[in-house]
């Protein structure tokens, strides 16, 4: 059967037409994007984090939208079906770090609750920093000054490495956040002023990676002062100063631009000046991000001893 | 079409959550009229926490479970949630009903103790027995009662002690020792129903609805009366629920015994009463707690009532406590001894 028809069957909707064949839809309750799952688990997953993240925050997400009979899904032909509105106004960073907070303090601290729940989501393994120098010693097409810069970047890299490692010896807990993909402001959409956060359908990660990666873009997009007010919102719904701060801290050391940037090389070496100019940028984005959130971190500390 | 084009603290977003884009808002109290091309809804704002909101939540799907029809359903978001928290405020969505204007006054308490009944019927369960529960419900109400009793007699004493009195001061006094006999036998029907608890080594709970009077039942044109604002609703004894209605509806004619009668007719058909919860009933009934409310009034008074309207509001209590008396000893307890013994 016709997915529309389906969908018309499922959920009481009418006058409905692609948008786009398969993906989005228009219907007399606005657009909607249907998502097929292969790996029930893992809906099942995203169907209690989204219900259990807007519940606890406020904040909307891409729920699934119910069935007639108020199922969360419902079986096709290629696994199972879920229903979301897809919203296209972008909803601001600059300004709205208080909802932001929220969204990624709730996050944090739900996933760090239910960090135990799911064994199949692991944390990334760190990258093997022997590895990337072989790769750099085998790169023989791009420019010699830009391998120059690599290799020494990998001795800085290092440096970073033991950094982390050592910060990570310090603190006592090993429990790690289970979060879905923040990588990307633009998933950031608005209802009615309303932040409107869309959760997209890939497997959670286990750690502080999404949150690396939301923060250095946002750091680029929006400042110093902009990311400082963000942390100190996400502070507001969990304590990022403590332990999971330092980890946190530690995920932004593990230098895994240089590792992405010699993978890009391998395959791109033609790019070599675009490569490594946004190689450039990154690792100036991720120097100052961690300098930044090193003395937020401190900042406290400082303040008891002070008095 | 979903659009942004409306005021920052709109509730767009909680009526997003409804996919209903209204063409028409009106404001009632607390109660948003949403006039939308698939129907007409009522959606209220409530002061409930999450956990209250969850709980509330638990309430309505449990009575829709039980097939009670008689309640103004909730209307689940998109998401299949029944209500919404946004920052301090909890939102959630009903059918807009039209009243029957025509229904006569005195049918509609009838209609309300019916379907308090059934709601009580529905959901009564025998309790396993804890005689820490039955003590602390008993110590905590007999020290309630107490502070209440004390604080009357201090203003009976001070008016007393004045050159001249006023009316209500007045007219207080010369009901002062009939009021405290009632604050008495209240309390002697409390150790009444607290021993022949802990005797019989049972006790029932049923879910209250907590505050239910006119303003929180539609009377429908079918004739059934439609229960709502399940807000405060609790797990307790029936006895109490049902005196908090009885009392909420005193409020709106200078009742009579015989009216007592009919509405707790109308209540049993569905839940016998067993003799202590009687005996409790009567207890949170006859206690002049009415009275001493006007009192509380009173000493708050802002001169937006008139000594003249506060006497006769004292006066119309105390008839109604008067009555409330032989509706408990003729009607009530009519098969028991008029009083508890000491």
């Amino acid at each position: 059967m016709d997915m529309l028809r389906r969908v018309k069957l499922e959920y009481g909707l009418s006058d409905l037409k692609w948008i786009k064949t398969n993906q989005t839809f228009q219907s007399e309750s606005g657009k909607k994007r249907i998502r097929i799952w292969k790996d029930k688990q893992l809906l099942q997953w995203h169907v209690k984090w989204r219900d259990e993240i807007s519940k606890q925050s406020g904040i909307l997400l891409d729920r699934m939208i119910r069935t007639k009979d108020g199922e969360p899904f419902f079986i096709c032909e290629k696994g199972w079906a879920t229903i979301h509105d897809e919203i296209e106004e972008v909803f601001p960073s600059s300004g709205k770090e208080k909802e932001w907070g929220r969204l990624l303090g709730t996050s944090l601290s739900y996933g760090l609750d239910h960090s135990d729940e799911c064994q199949r989501f692991k944390k990334k393994q760190d990258i093997p920093l022997q590895a990337v120098k072989k790769t750099i010693d085998q790169l023989t097409i791009i420019d010699p000054m830009a391998k120059i810069v690599l290799e020494k970047s990998y001795f800085e890299a290092n440096r970073r490495s033991r950094k982390a490692i050592q910060l990570r010896e310090r603190i006592q807990t090993k429990k790690l956040p289970i979060l879905t993909p923040f990588n990307k402001l633009a998933d950031a959409k608005e209802v009615f002023f309303n932040l409107f956060w869309v959760c997209g359908d890939q497997q959670p990660i286990k750690g502080y990676e999404p949150i690396r990666y939301l923060l250095e873009h946002w750091y680029v997009k929006n400042g110093e002062t902009s990311t400082t007010k963000l942390l100190n919102a996400i502070e507001d719904y969990f304590p990022l100063k403590g332990d999971q701060g330092i980890i946190l801290l530690t995920e932004c050391l593990i230098p895994s631009e240089l590792e992405r940037t010699v993978s890009q090389l391998q395959t791109r070496g033609n790019e070599t000046t675009d490569i490594m100019e946004e190689y450039f940028k990154k690792w100036e984005t991720t120097r100052k991000l961690v300098a930044l959130l090193g003395n937020w971190i401190e900042e406290d500390r400082e303040k008891v001893v002070a008095r | 079409m979903i659009t942004n084009n409306a005021p920052q603290n709109s509730i767009g977003h909680i009526l997003f959550q409804y996919d209903l884009y209204p063409e028409k808002i009106e404001q009632f109290g607390k109660v948003k009229k949403i006039v939308t091309s698939r129907g007409t809804y009522a959606l209220k704002e409530s002061s409930m926490t999450r956990d209250q909101a969850h709980w509330f939540s638990h309430v309505m799907k449990r009575l829709d479970k039980l097939n009670f029809k008689q309640l103004v359903p909730l209307i689940p978001t998109k998401y299949g949630d029944l209500t919404i928290t946004h920052g301090n405020k909890t939102y959630y969505l009903q059918p807009w009903f039209l009243e029957d204007a025509q229904i006569p006054d005195e049918k509609k308490e009838k209609i309300l103790f019916k379907q308090l009944g059934k709601l009580h019927g529905l959901t009564v369960k025998h309790q396993e027995f804890s005689q820490e529960t039955i003590e602390t419900s008993y110590q905590d109400l007999l020290n309630r009662w107490e502070k209440r009793r004390i604080e009357m007699e201090y203003f009976a004493e001070e008016a007393e002690r004045k050159t001249y009195m006023s009316p209500f001061e007045l007219t207080f006094l010369t009901h002062y020792s009939r009021l405290d006999m009632m604050a008495n036998t209240a309390t002697k029907y409390l150790k009444a129903w607290h021993d022949e608890c802990l005797e019989k080594k049972s006790f029932r709970a049923v879910l209250c609805h907590g505050k239910l009077d006119r303003n929180h039942i539609y009377y429908h044109p079918n004739g059934y009366g439609y229960l709502f604002n399940f807000e405060k609703a609790v797990l307790d004894t029936p006895a109490r629920d049902l005196a908090i209605s009885f009392r909420k509806s005193f409020q709106y004619t200078l009742w009579s015994e015989d009216q007592g009668a009919e509405w707790l007719e109308a209540y049993q058909k569905f839940i016998l009463l067993e003799d202590e919860e009687k005996k409790l009933f009567a207890s949170y009934l006859i206690y002049p707690e009415p009275i001493f409310h006007c009192l509380d009034l009173y000493k708050k008074r802002d001169g937006t009532i008139t000594e003249l309207q506060f006497v006769q509001l004292l006066e119309k209590r105390i008839i109604t406590m008067t009555r409330v008396n032989y509706f408990i000893h003729k009607t009530l307890l009519k098969n028991e001894s008029s009083q508890p013994s000491e």
